[in-house]
């Protein structure tokens, strides 16, 4: 569990800034609610934005009556930056090592490359949990500190846990990308550009229908109006997440365990 | 029982030859020099024996296990200097030795401070400021603090300064005073020379050569200066065993392997003003080899 530790500790700041920037980002807006939410010229301000500008921003017609609306917006860009952390984890797995030229170090010790990949990716899920988990914490904290019991825990968690599932689905994109493609310069100039395709490409749903286009994108897998009004998650779309990822994940390790790490 | 055993190694990267047909075996306690220029194909035979390729064609044992099966379980006795050294970032020296020895399951604390002393490498500077060679001097003790059987060597001595070198070959003659087997690759013919028991000579992909050392410069290979009289006639000269001939006027000169008998009754059948019959050095031998 050497790899493991070390991993935990080489990612600890990155993780510390993603988390921190994560919750900057939904304080902000839950921290203004209170104050909007009883404005009216805020809310005819939001109601003549163009409905292309709202589908954009997951903005809804209970944006303005509802917390419920306001949420949808705020885990709509949560769970966009919680993507790119992700997928840059995701990534890191398969590439980092060849990228900062360590593998040659890492790769003959007396370690199996499944045990490395299986260590690397446990420490991606530890760091992916502990955001989340602070994530969750501070977020519900600032609800009840602003709300007061406007918003039930149980819609909370259960629509946040959305940030879990869409970084599961980029760590298992991430790391097969970083074991298919031959070098990775850099990561960030290939999660930004896979997270925001997904994203923007999820707003063709109207060319191309709602009921494909959920299979086509994880930003569609669930509705985040729905899951921050009360409702619940598709089982069928979950079991397809699940198919997915596991998929991703058996295939990088096929790969990345024939791959040729090539000298420099 | 050979450390290294590897039988028609073939590797090639899409269509370009990386090695053809490499076999070559070395013996417990042995220190061979691998040697050939760059782009030879020496990386690629130390690679594909540390399991980080895999080959095209034939096989490869270490310590009688097959590389590719048994990889994690020999490498908790092989010791690897690639060569150029990479580290984490962020990270001190004795950290990174520290998460070195942490893959094997000993106590290497003691042999990382004996090894970095010799050397004169401080534990405690952080990898990113440290010079490329000590750097170089890091990827030293790190592949050798948990005494390994067979240390594997790429190109190990750059960024090194002569006295620091001359510690570390110490260091591997005394490894290998104790049983430990060294597979040394180098374009630096040299260094070979100063520490191999045999070298094996690499080109264009291509084992060409396994000779001991003593036999290689001394017993074999003679260079010979002639100065003739008379302009000498290169045909003369134009039989097996000689090679890097030149004949310019009346200097003649040529690497000759072979019978001296031979040679010594051809030499007798010309007039000659002066006659030099030394031992080539291995820089010499190497360059016939890549003419």
């Amino acid at each position: 569990m050497n790899i493991l530790r070390h991993e935990l500790r080489q990612n600890r700041n990155s993780t510390i800034i993603w988390t921190v920037s994560l919750i900057a980002i939904a304080g902000m807006y839950i921290s203004i609610y209170p104050s909007i939410s009883q404005s009216t010229d805020y809310s005819n301000l939001v109601n003549n934005f163009p409905a292309a500008f709202k589908k954009t921003f997951g903005i809804s017609d209970s944006f303005m009556t509802a917390f419920s609306g306001l949420y949808a917006v705020v885990l709509n860009m949560v769970l966009l930056a919680g993507a790119v952390q992700a997928m840059n984890l995701g990534t890191n797995i398969t590439s980092r090592e060849m990228r900062d030229r360590t593998a040659d170090f890492l790769l003959t010790k007396p370690v199996s490359r499944m045990s490395v990949l299986r260590q690397k990716l446990l420490s991606v899920f530890m760091l992916t949990v502990v955001t989340d988990i602070v994530f969750l914490a501070v977020g519900w904290g600032l609800i009840q500190a602003l709300l007061n019991d406007q918003y039930q825990f149980s819609t909370f968690i259960s629509s946040s846990l959305s940030l879990s599932l869409i970084q599961i689905f980029f760590i298992a994109f991430g790391i097969l990308l970083g074991a298919v493609l031959p070098r990775i310069k850099s990561v960030i100039a290939v999660s930004l550009p896979a997270v925001f395709g997904f994203y923007t490409f999820g707003m063709l749903d109207t060319v191309i229908g709602e009921e494909k286009i959920k299979f086509l994108t994880p930003f569609k897998f669930f509705n985040l109006n729905t899951l921050t009004a009360g409702g619940g998650y598709e089982i069928g779309m979950l079991a397809y997440l699940a198919a997915l990822t596991a998929g991703a994940v058996i295939a990088s390790f096929a790969i990345y365990q024939k791959k040729d790490i090539r000298a420099l | 029982m050979a450390i290294i055993e590897t039988k028609n190694l073939t590797k090639y990267y899409g269509k370009s030859k990386g090695i053809k047909d490499v076999s070559l075996s070395v013996q417990k306690g042995e220190i061979l020099g691998f040697i050939g220029p760059n782009g030879a194909g020496k990386s690629t035979t130390i690679r594909i024996l540390l399991s980080l390729i895999y080959p095209t064609s034939g096989s490869a044992t270490i310590f009688g296990k097959d590389v590719i099966q048994y990889g994690p379980e020999i490498k908790r006795d092989i010791g690897y200097l690639p060569s150029e050294v990479f580290y984490y970032e962020n990270m001190r020296v004795k950290d990174l030795l520290e998460y070195s020895a942490s893959f094997y399951k000993k106590d290497c604390s003691k042999r990382i401070i004996e090894i970095s002393g010799l050397l004169k490498l401080d534990l405690t500077k952080k990898i990113d400021d440290l010079s490329y060679g000590n750097k170089k001097k890091v990827g030293i003790v790190q592949g050798l603090l948990h005494d390994p059987e067979l240390i594997m060597l790429d190109e190990p001595t750059g960024g090194l300064d002569p006295l620091i070198q001359k510690n570390f070959f110490e260091l591997l003659r005394e490894e290998s005073r104790e049983g430990t087997t060294i597979f040394f690759s180098s374009h630096i013919l040299s260094e070979v020379q100063k520490i191999c028991d045999r070298v094996a000579i690499i080109k264009d992909g291509e084992l060409i050569n396994i000779e001991s050392m003593e036999h290689l410069i001394q017993n074999n290979y003679k260079r010979i200066h002639l100065t003739t009289r008379e302009k000498a006639e290169d045909g003369l000269f134009k039989l097996p065993g000689v090679s890097d001939l030149s004949v310019e006027k009346n200097q003649v000169s040529f690497l000759y392997k072979g019978d001296v008998n031979t040679i010594s009754r051809i030499l007798a059948q010309i007039d000659l003003v002066d006659l030099i019959v030394g031992e080539p050095d291995l820089e010499e031998i190497f360059m016939h080899y890549y003419r």
